[in-house]
């Protein structure tokens, strides 16, 4: 039975090497998010490389080693069955994440780390700019993803800590400030994120100098010194000031 | 040779017998020929080299045609791994249109048209890596600001290493450079040990890191030691001849 098995081992290492990670998959490692499956080892072997967090260089490593790749997983193919959930990168339920703006609840030491526990989306994995359910300090609160370690498409930034923003449920942040960098994508969707945005100080690759502080609540009217990534629609959206200090 | 024949006129000399002395010619010019010299070496970028395969040669001249185009538009300079690079692309939700990012190339993947290479900056003591594609039109500039060769084609461990490695100032100045194979001494120190990867081991083959680990793991590492792979014929991707073609097709 080796001949079949090595070629489910070529399909899905090729499959692995098209980028088509979260989306192209073995037909029978198919799962919603939460449900196992059994799948044969060599998918095992070849999904434990997923798991790696850096799949760029294990790419790039299979690019260069195609050879070796196959031989190593024809070799290691033992046939017997084991269960295991579908690869999922990026952000999913019990992952734990590092609140990134200055809010007490994000910044207060607790003995556990605040870890995800729901992901608001149709698959259980969460990118930049979706929200997720944390737990914080024995609390439930909701968060919006700003990064994660996983690659994503290229030119978009990968940082080196899965980050997040504390949010409300009608998605005004917690927080006043943010000061790690942020993802330009996020500005595609102003609507959803414009108070977030506002309070970040660090756009991707656009730093500012200067430090941001907002006034959320009281709405006093102080001069404010436009910033490049301010547009007509926040203003009248939050009607927020800010102010260069 | 000594100066004196170089900067004095004879006759000034003043001689014990008090005849002018003989006549010593100049010394001649040493001509270097630092033309030939740089043609010898010049540079090919890395994604040039079709890889190795079974695919239609006829592809890789068709894309090799397309980035000598692309780079008569935009020229892409000559970088190695680890040398610090300042990226200007084009954003639609950029004030100006475009943002600039500065790192250090961490890997250089991809042939053909999609080669991408990776730069790694630490802002705000949160490490950032950006993939980007080399011939891709989003790119508006490309500034080497640090020509720097490393001992590794791969510095992917400079996650696990100390932060102040990956560190780099986004308003630094261009470093003017003469000889550009300057190979840094200095090792790269790491965190403490849960790596993302087993570095140590010699399937990394990594000569950049200042090992602080004790003899013993080091030893139980090279277990896991494939010294049979440098003897393996059928590895082997002797890439001298295809270089040389290419280098006349450019």
């Amino acid at each position: 039975m080796t001949p079949p098995s090595v070629v489910t081992a070529v399909w899905v290492v090729i499959a692995l090497t098209d980028w088509g990670l979260a989306t192209q998959r073995d037909p029978k490692a198919r799962c919603d998010a939460g449900a196992s499956y059994t799948c044969s080892v060599e998918q095992l072997q070849t999904l434990k490389l997923t798991h790696v967090p850096n799949v760029g260089y294990q790419m790039a490593l299979l690019n260069r080693r195609f050879g070796l790749s196959l031989t190593h997983l024809s070799s290691a193919v033992i046939q017997r069955q084991f269960s295991i959930t579908e690869a999922c990168q990026a952000i999913q339920k019990l992952t734990r994440v590092r609140v990134v703006d200055n809010s007490t609840l994000g910044n207060t030491p607790y003995h556990r780390p605040p870890k995800c526990i729901h992901v608001y989306n149709k698959t259980g994995v969460g990118k930049v700019g979706d929200k997720i359910l944390l737990a914080i300090k024995g609390e439930k609160k909701k968060a919006l993803i700003v990064g994660h370690k996983m690659p994503g498409p290229t030119m978009t930034p990968r940082f080196d800590s899965n980050n997040v923003v504390l949010i409300e449920d009608n998605g005004n942040p917690i927080g006043t400030r943010i000061k790690t960098p942020i993802p330009y994508t996020l500005r595609r969707r102003e609507g959803e994120f414009s108070k977030v945005l506002a309070i970040a100080r660090n756009f991707m690759y656009l730093l500012h100098g200067s430090d941001c502080e907002i006034h959320i609540v009281t709405g006093k009217s102080e001069p404010w010194i436009p910033l490049n990534s301010i547009t007509p629609g926040w203003l009248q959206a939050g009607g927020m000031i800010l102010s260069e200090e | 040779m000594s100066c004196f024949g170089c900067f004095s006129l004879s006759g000034y000399r003043v001689s014990s017998d008090g005849k002018p002395p003989k006549f010593q010619p100049p010394p001649k010019p040493v001509i270097i020929d630092r033309k030939t010299q740089k043609e010898e070496r010049r540079f090919l970028s890395p994604e040039f080299i079709p890889p190795r395969g079974r695919t239609d040669p006829l592809k890789y001249y068709i894309e090799r045609k397309d980035m000598i185009q692309r780079r008569k538009v935009f020229s892409i300079p000559e970088f190695y791994v680890g040398s610090v690079l300042a990226v200007t692309t084009a954003d639609p939700y950029a004030s100006d249109k475009s943002k600039r990012f500065v790192g250090i190339c961490i890997q250089r993947g991809g042939k053909g048209l999609g080669a991408t290479f990776v730069l790694r900056n630490v802002i705000e003591d949160q490490g950032v890596e950006i993939c980007y594609e080399l011939y891709s039109p989003r790119i508006q500039a490309i500034e080497v600001l640090k020509l720097e060769k490393r001992l590794d084609e791969n510095l992917m461990y400079l996650r696990d290493a100390l932060p102040e490695y990956s560190t780099f100032d986004v308003n630094m100045k261009p470093v003017p450079r003469m000889e550009h194979e300057e190979i840094p001494v200095n090792k790269v120190r790491m965190k403490p040990k849960p790596w993302s990867k087993r570095w140590e081991r010699p399937k990394y083959n990594i000569k950049g890191i200042k090992f602080e680990l004790p003899e013993h793991k080091m030893k139980a590492a090279q277990k896991w030691s494939q010294p049979w792979l440098e003897f393996d014929m059928l590895r082997e991707y002797d890439t001298s001849k295809i270089e040389a073609k290419i280098r006349k097709e450019l």
